[in-house]
């Protein structure tokens, strides 16, 4: 199934639509009211859009810091180029461990890599620990929003899928109970794991730390009790300094889930010392590229670095509140999704969901470190139809965006040849305008994909040219009228 | 794996070689207008301008912040105790008592821990056990994830903007004693609240020494809204906090 198609099945799932308009309605309620007012958001987002763009100014830099400091606290720092060498990399290490039972925190990073499919194929298994990341994996699902990833399911569904696949429990749809359901088949599994994985909101360069938010305490649980914590984050994850993460996680917090903080900040800066009683024998740090690298050397598209994960885009997109998550058939849907899907993947496989907008810009306005969703959105679309580059041999480092115009068609080159041509003669302009109004009975009908959802317009009587000019004639003729009496 | 190291630094500082040449090419100039002042610094409470903080200013902690600090932990579902010094060992047993507690978790090293101890061998209405943290947690597990029922520990700080709490894990106090029993009690001496996040930092300049393996932010019980937006506690960490807050230290 293609992107249209999935689009239109979430369409037409009436109890899908109904949690999603609730639910995302709940998210831009919840955000609005964290900003005392539009100054508040302006200044945090304006604080917090220098800070990352000063990152990524200096990125190889303070990943060699942080490498250095990391490594300094005791922390293993591994280095990825993509999703397979990621995989393999952390297989490697937890079968350096003879790891059978893996408990991770949530992190959309592992998801990018695969990371659970490829340890199952090594017969590892890997419990999701935070709850709707849970709830989603019971559910043989993917997480369709990228904080809240069981935000498609409604309490009586969840309610089901507990009764069904969890040993013991009987059905109840109180969310307190749920919970508890929840919470004590996840305890066994922080208590069994061998190793935990987990995400990194922020990697801090001078310190060598990595800070963690969450709510719940899985993210606390997968870190610190399994002897082994396994962390992967984005090269883009990393800031300068600690002083950078007051404005960064309260514009993150607020910009998520409305909250001026998490229940629990965790700053990690070291596996267990000598003398400490707990804490993890191990911690490894995995730097993930996955294309990365290659965003930063486009001058606009290596603002789709800048993201710092808040899902603030996709709450206020009203393309994404009628479809959801799963119809975009990616792991970041959305308009964060449009921008860095096409990048990861190639526009080949991704270059259909970038035409899924309508270019309201909601979501560059609520972007707390000001990306320019709406633009670079614009700009995949016309990269992916795009006629190729000039032949002139390209640099070794300047590569074209992967599936660069393989969205072309010759229908639609030609379509917008014939409308340059004729826009650009007022002549033939003029010439088809009259042709269309005088000839508007013989109009064929528009394609159904264009009259199934709209309804068909007619040409008018005379062009808008000739109204006009008629008008001021007639209103010539009035004036002249009145002079001569 | 260093050759996939050297090639992703390598790509990334190729970008920026290019992208140097080209601004000394076309004179453009990469800094940002700012509304608020030249620091660009703003207060991240209320989105004003402000200066940020430096080590040596340390302000008392003004009654509007203090009441800030103890709203936003109840808000958040913590039960907060005010007290003092010398009585927060009677109120907070008072407080707890309901709960009937039979298993504390106490540090054996912290000033707290044991008059904590102690007051419970003496006080307590039925019968109590209390254990220590061992030499590690494995040698605990399974007493630490299934019989205790509650842990106590010190803060070490406070944040008034967002009504956390500080803890600096150690061996004294292990990470896992915030974290794993169902009820978690915090000491924070009204001394060590400051205002601002960014103060908080200023006061410990962590950057000037190696990094503490762990330091934590704590804002209330564990909780989380992922069925149906509906918001639930205890969903791992905590079910219940109690922040005894002391007023005179």
């Amino acid at each position: 199934m293609n992107f249209r198609q999935q689009a239109d099945e979430a369409l037409n799932d009436q109890a899908l639509r109904e949690n999603f308009k609730g639910a995302m309605r709940f998210l831009r309620d919840k955000r609005r009211s964290a900003f005392n007012d539009e100054g508040h958001f302006q200044c945090l987002q304006g604080q917090s859009q220098r800070i990352r763009e000063e990152a990524l100014q200096h990125l190889p830099e303070l990943l060699e810091q942080l490498e250095t400091n990391c490594t300094a606290n005791g922390i293993h720092v591994h280095w990825a180029e993509d999703a397979a060498e990621a995989c393999i990399l952390i297989a490697g290490i937890i079968q350096s461990h003879q790891g059978r039972q893996v408990v991770k925190g949530k992190s959309m990073a592992s998801e990018e890599i695969g990371l659970n499919h490829a340890l199952e194929q090594q017969g590892i298994q890997c419990i999701e620990s935070d709850m709707g990341e849970f709830i989603v994996q019971l559910a043989g699902e993917t997480p369709s929003h990228i904080i809240m990833p069981a935000i498609h399911k409604s309490k009586e569904q969840i309610a089901h899928l507990f009764e069904d696949k969890l040993v013991g429990v009987h059905y109840t749809d109180q969310v307190d109970e749920l919970i508890g359901i929840g919470r004590r088949a996840l305890r066994e599994k922080f208590y069994e794991a061998d190793i935990g994985i987990s995400g990194v909101n922020f990697a801090i360069a001078e310190s060598g730390t990595l800070c963690l938010v969450e709510n719940e305490g899985n993210g606390r649980m997968s870190t610190t009790v399994p002897p082994v914590h396994i962390a992967i984050a984005g090269i883009e994850k990393v800031i300068p300094r600690l002083t950078d993460l007051p404005p960064l996680l309260s514009v993150l917090t607020r910009s998520a889930t409305g909250q001026i903080i998490t229940t629990y900040v965790n700053l990690i800066s070291s596996p267990r010392k000598p003398g400490e009683k707990d804490g993890p024998l191990e911690v490894h740090l995995v730097l993930l590229d996955n294309g990365r690298s290659r965003m930063y050397l486009d001058q606009q598209l290596q603002k789709t670095l800048l993201c710092i994960r808040c899902g603030a885009c996709m709450n206020h997109c009203p393309v994404y509140t009628r479809i959801g998550g799963h119809a975009y058939g990616s792991v970041y849907p959305g308009p964060i999704g449009q921008i860095v899907m096409p990048q990861i993947e190639g526009l080949q496989k991704h270059g259909e969901m970038t035409d899924a907008c309508s270019l309201n810009g909601a979501c560059g306005e609520v972007c707390p470190v000001g990306i320019p969703l709406p633009d670079l959105i614009r700009r995949l679309r016309e990269e992916k139809s795009s006629a190729p580059l000039s032949t002139a041999p390209l640099p070794d480092v300047l590569e074209q965006l992967k599936g660069r115009g393989s969205h072309r068609t010759r229908f639609e080159a030609a379509s917008w040849f014939i409308w340059k041509f004729i826009y650009q003669s007022p002549r033939i302009y003029q010439t088809v305008t009259w042709l269309i109004s005088r000839l508007r009975w013989l109009m064929p009908p528009l394609p159904r994909a264009w009259t199934r959802y709209r309804t068909l317009p007619r040409p008018a009587a005379n062009s808008l040219h000739e109204i006009l000019l008629q008008r001021s004639q007639n209103g010539q003729q009035t004036t002249d009228r009145q002079r001569k009496s | 794996m260093s050759n996939t190291r050297d090639r992703i630094l390598a790509r990334l500082r190729a970008a920026q070689h290019i992208r140097a040449q080209a601004h000394c090419g076309s004179g453009q100039s990469a800094t940002h207008q700012t509304a608020h002042g030249q620091h660009g610094v703003c207060d991240t409470a209320t989105g004003k301008a402000a200066v940020a903080p430096s080590a040596d200013h340390a302000e008392p902690l003004s009654e509007d912040d203090l009441q800030l600090f103890i709203s936003l932990l109840q808000a958040a579902h913590a039960e907060v105790i005010c007290s003092n010094n010398a009585e927060w060992p009677r109120n907070l047993q008072e407080a707890l008592e309901p709960r009937a507690l039979t298993h504390w978790l106490c540090s054996e090293s912290t000033a707290s821990g044991m008059r904590w101890s102690a007051h419970l061998h003496q006080y307590s209405q039925t019968a109590v056990t209390i254990t220590h943290y061992p030499t590690t947690m494995e040698a605990f597990k399974a007493q630490l994830f299934n019989d205790i029922q509650a842990a106590i520990t010190d803060a070490n700080g406070g944040i008034a903007e967002t009504g956390s709490l500080l803890l600096e894990p150690s061996a004294d106090e292990p990470r896992l004693m915030s974290l794993v029993p169902p009820l978690h009690v915090a000491l924070i001496k009204r001394s060590q609240i400051v205002s601002r996040f960014a103060n908080l930092l200023a006061h410990n300049r962590w950057e000037t020494q190696p990094m503490p393996s762990n330091i934590l932010l704590i804002s209330g019980p564990s909780k989380t809204a992922d069925i149906q937006q509906t918001l639930a506690y205890g969903a791992h960490g905590p079910k219940e906090l109690v922040v005894v807050v002391l007023l005179d230290a």
